[in-house]
């Protein structure tokens, strides 16, 4: 399972890494009681700051996704309830129209970009990706 | 020492050490790489291959140059005091290859990141590289120091003896190497290690298990040299047995040194994050 900081991102790194965290455990791809690695682990392969790696797993603890215990690492505590269809499906969409945006503001057409979403999904996409 | 002998000395030295550096900066043959992938029972492939080889290379240079620099030191000094010990000359020279180690293992390529910064979820912990009997004996030889200095304290006061620099000084050495020994280690651990094809990760867990290795057996065997020289300062209220000792810890942590430095390991990789876009070129040394 692999996460992903995208540096042009107006969003900050550590709510980037929150998020992706906080999808994985939402969706199952890092299961209750899993390890995850340590901050200064996490950072140096990230190359970003440990307060980063720091704050977004005090984020995470502090919605329960999460515990923390000194020498013992910090482990994923319980899977909240799945996420409904229809909000799979509103996510979804909503992604989806934020690329097509794109597409459409690089001057890319149809087909050209339907093909960039076949490759993306061939090579896999962060978290999904074993 | 004359000025003609002194001119001798110096050219000696510099051949030498010209002789050294020559044969530290070739290639690195293929014998070393393949022990290498032997030890790691690894697959040495087209996109791993320059990889091991840059690892092999720059932990050579380095060591060669601790050994080098401190020989040149040790030799420097001995023949402007007219003093040879060969016991001396000898553990300064390991001592010499393994400050050369320490550079080395800071020195060493770690993988290339890709342009957005990825990082695989997978912990790294110590015993995923070797044993845990290994990675626990840096700490327990100086848990050993400390009882050593400790009963040499003990025994010098029941017999009243005069105070010995070797009972104070050679215990801080031992603490403050392995000190930074672990210290060293813990970085060689969280080394970067982003998305790359796994062949290439299974060289970067590879090269790791071997510094880990090296780090375990080279730290224990220099913090228990530092503790047989404690034993100096029992030897004077204790009579011949010390030295006995001595020379039995002298032989034992040479051999446990190497024992665990060589010992092989095969690198352990699979499940989650194993497999990647492929980025794997190693970057600066």
């Amino acid at each position: 399972v692999i996460i992903e900081i995208d540096p042009g991102s107006p969003t900050p790194p550590y709510e980037q890494i929150r998020g992706q965290l906080a999808t994985m455990i939402a969706t199952g791809a890092v299961p209750p009681g899993a390890h995850l690695p340590s901050i200064r682990q996490l950072a140096a392969d990230l190359g970003i700051a440990a307060n980063t790696v720091a704050r977004a797993y005090r984020e995470l603890e502090l919605a329960g996704l999460v515990a923390s215990r000194v020498r013992h690492g910090t482990t994923v505590t319980a899977t909240p309830p799945a996420l409904p269809a229809t909000e799979v499906h509103r996510r979804l969409d909503e992604a989806a129209r934020t690329y097509v945006t794109t597409a459409h503001q690089l001057g890319v057409g149809a087909e050209e970009a339907a093909e960039a979403v076949r490759a993306a999904l061939r090579t896999g996409s962060p978290g999904q990706r074993t | 020492m004359s000025l003609g002998g002194f001119v001798c000395f110096a050219v000696a030295m510099c051949v030498t050490v010209g002789m050294v550096a020559s044969w530290a900066s070739g290639p690195v043959s293929r014998k070393r790489v393949e022990r290498f992938a032997r030890r790691q029972r690894l697959d040495v492939t087209a996109t791993n291959g320059d990889q091991i080889i840059r690892y092999l290379a720059t932990t050579r240079r380095w060591r060669v140059a601790g050994v080098a620099v401190v020989y040149s030191l040790a030799i420097t000094v001995e023949v402007l005091t007219y003093q040879v010990d060969r016991n001396v000359v000898l553990a300064t020279l390991f001592a010499g290859w393994f400050t050369g180690t320490l550079v080395a293992e800071i020195r060493v390529a770690h993988l290339a990141r890709g342009a957005r910064p990825a990082a695989s979820l997978q912990p790294r912990r110590p015993r995923s590289y070797l044993s845990r009997p290994a990675w626990a004996l840096v700490p327990v030889a100086a848990g050993i120091a400390v009882a050593v200095a400790a009963a040499t304290v003990v025994a010098r006061t029941l017999h009243r003896a005069d105070p010995d620099w070797s009972a104070v000084v050679w215990p801080v050495v031992a603490l403050a190497t392995a000190g930074v020994v672990r210290a060293i280690q813990r970085a060689v651990l969280h080394r970067p290690q982003p998305p790359a094809a796994p062949d290439a990760l299974a060289a970067d867990d590879a090269i790791r298990s071997r510094s880990l290795h090296v780090l375990a057996g080279g730290g224990t065997a220099l913090v228990l040299l530092c503790v047989t020289a404690q034993l100096d300062a029992m030897h004077a209220v204790d009579g011949g047995s010390v030295q006995v000792w001595r020379a039995v810890g002298v032989g034992l942590a040479a051999f446990l040194g190497w024992r665990v430095a060589s010992a092989p390991w095969p690198t352990r990789r699979a499940g989650p994050g194993a497999a990647a876009p492929t980025t794997g070129t190693p970057v600066a040394q």
